[in-house]
């Protein structure tokens, strides 16, 4: 397995998308906070539209905007589905390495990916941030608010790699992983209107619901750290399931 | 002798369609094993299912005498349909992931891309290869991590006279010096005579016939075939007639190396009261020998 991962990590690390992909989130997230500032200035001398946020505050919402997920989703599908494209997963499952390990190795490879547009995320929000804002107050809560966004991206990254690793195909992945986060929020959405529940909507509970809760100051962390778990755990079971079973 | 390869009533359905049938072949240590067959024979089915790529229906593989086929397919090396190389990296980039893949260290890139002539490909992308060159670094690929047993499914596709004389002195070369033992499917039978030890002959997924080479061009070559009622009687009266005539008996046929004596051969065994409800002129060749064994 160590080869594999060295094997897997050396692909990732020499993939021109991967630097690609962090740049464009870099640069997204520079541009949102320059709207920001350019937005507050323009109406700072009127009634100010919110109040002037802080690098920190900046730093823990800078996953929520949705870009990060779509960037994860396409590098999740460029990623997972290169060996497939290109013939290449022949000459791996070959060498007598099981389907299973060769899942995690891949998996566990594209989580690096994932907690780099996460640091990326963080640390460009804070730096643009501080240089239009004030810097505000990182703390133990804003801490654990990282480490919960992480593993919720963590989650994502599961069902990004499911979905890839059952379609094979690199431009359908690419359009499964946009449109399921999209529908899975509509579907529960729908859901949350049919029941009309007083204190409970079921689209809190999903991953999306869950990186906004956590991106703001009262999120409910042990929930953002369990449930994306449970998440990964079943996507994860479920890809591995349906690919072991697959002819190459 | 030691077998690398056993496989026992190996079986691949596509749905109803039965593409490798019950499958018995067996492949030596040192062989050149040549894999012959039609196009949808089941030729890439059967070494799809040796290598894993694909989940058998039935029956069982043995890879080293061994039962466990992951451990064992550590010491395989393969090229299956395209090769499978990295298609925005160079020729070394490829060779250097596989190599960390087969848990080497890198060191025996540059000699394997030199036996099959990239060396100086450069900064060249694999993508932009001609069909040759893919074919080339795809065999350079498979050589990486030392494998005892190479599986090649068409090598010399693609490949220019020049290049499959060289694919071919490369085979010849690793078995004769590293005891590299091969199972090979081609289409060119001519050249796949010029280098194998053994022939299997598949058709519609059936093993029809597993031969030695030297038995083989013994059979391919001209000679009469004669159906008689009594084989045995009939190469004893031959052999006293004329010693210097080489005949025996197979598939209950008698074959007589000489096309000559057609005439009065026929002739004599009848004078001594033989039934002779045939008699062939064979002329020859493998190409006949195949097509004649795919039509039985």
């Amino acid at each position: 397995m160590g080869n594999l991962l060295k094997y897997e990590t050396r692909k990732l690390f020499k993939a021109k998308s991967f630097y690609i992909c962090l740049i464009v989130l870099a640069v997204y997230i520079f541009f949102t906070v320059l709207i920001e500032k350019t937005l507050y200035d323009a109406w700072s001398d009127e009634a100010p539209l919110f109040d002037l946020p802080t690098a920190a505050e900046i730093l823990q919402s800078a996953l929520s905007s949705g870009i990060t997920t779509i960037i994860l989703g396409i590098f999740a599908a460029l990623f997972a589905c290169e060996d497939y494209a290109d013939g290449t997963i022949k000459n791996i499952y070959s060498k007598g390495y099981a389907r299973v390990k060769v899942y995690f190795c891949k998996f566990i490879t594209l989580c690096i990916f994932s907690f780099a547009a996460c640091v990326i995320s963080w640390l460009c929000g804070y730096i643009f941030g501080a240089i239009y804002f004030d810097s505000g107050t990182i703390n133990g809560n804003t801490i654990a608010s990282l480490i919960a966004q992480f593993v919720i991206v963590a989650g994502y990254t599961a069902m990004f790699f499911a979905i890839s690793m059952v379609i094979r195909k690199t431009g359908g992945s690419i359009a499964a992983c946009i449109v399921a986060p999209l529908l899975i929020t509509l579907i529960l959405s729908l859901i949350d209107s049919f029941f009309n529940l007083e204190n409970f909507a079921f689209a809190d509970y999903w991953l999306d619901g869950l990186l906004t809760s956590v991106s703001s100051a009262d999120g409910k962390i042990a929930l953002a750290i369990i449930l994306p778990v449970i998440y990964g755990a079943v996507f994860t079971a479920i890809g591995i399931l349906i690919n072991r079973r697959q002819e190459v | 002798m030691d077998t690398v390869l056993k496989t026992y009533d190996l079986t691949k359905k596509y749905g109803e369609k039965i593409a490798v049938d019950k499958l018995n072949m067996t492949v030596y240590r040192g062989d050149i094993y040549g894999f012959i067959g039609k196009n949808g024979a089941g030729k890439t089915s059967t070494m799809k299912l040796i290598l894993g790529l694909t989940y058998a229906n039935g029956g069982n593989i043995e890879l080293f005498g061994e039962k466990s086929l992951d451990k064992a397919r550590k010491k395989i090396g393969s090229l299956i349909e395209a090769p499978g190389i990295y298609k925005n990296c160079t020729a070394y980039e490829n060779m250097k992931r596989y190599s960390i893949l087969a848990g080497g260290n890198g060191k025996d890139i540059k000699e394997y891309l030199d036996l099959v002539g990239l060396t100086n490909t450069g900064r060249k992308k694999a993508g932009a290869f001609s069909l040759g060159m893919k074919q080339r670094l795809g065999i350079a690929i498979c050589l990486l991590g030392e494998p005892e047993f190479l599986v090649l499914d068409e090598p010399i596709n693609g490949l220019d006279p020049e290049g499959i004389k060289d694919i071919r002195d490369i085979i010849l070369r690793l078995n004769k010096e590293k005891g590299i033992t091969f199972l090979i499917s081609s289409h060119l039978l001519d050249e796949l005579a010029k280098i194998t030890t053994r022939y299997g002959i598949i058709n519609n997924g059936i093993l029809v016939e597993e031969v030695t080479a030297a038995e083989l061009d013994r059979r391919c070559r001209s000679g009469l075939v004669i159906t008689v009622n009594d084989p045995a009687k009939a190469v004893k009266l031959i052999k006293e007639r004329a010693p210097e005539i080489g005949v025996n008996i197979q598939g209950g046929k008698v074959y007589v190396d000489k096309t000559e004596y057609a005439a009065s051969i026929n002739k004599y065994l009848i004078r001594n009261g033989l039934e002779v409800s045939e008699l062939t002129v064979n002329h020859g060749g493998f190409e006949d020998y195949f097509i004649r064994r795919i039509g039985n």
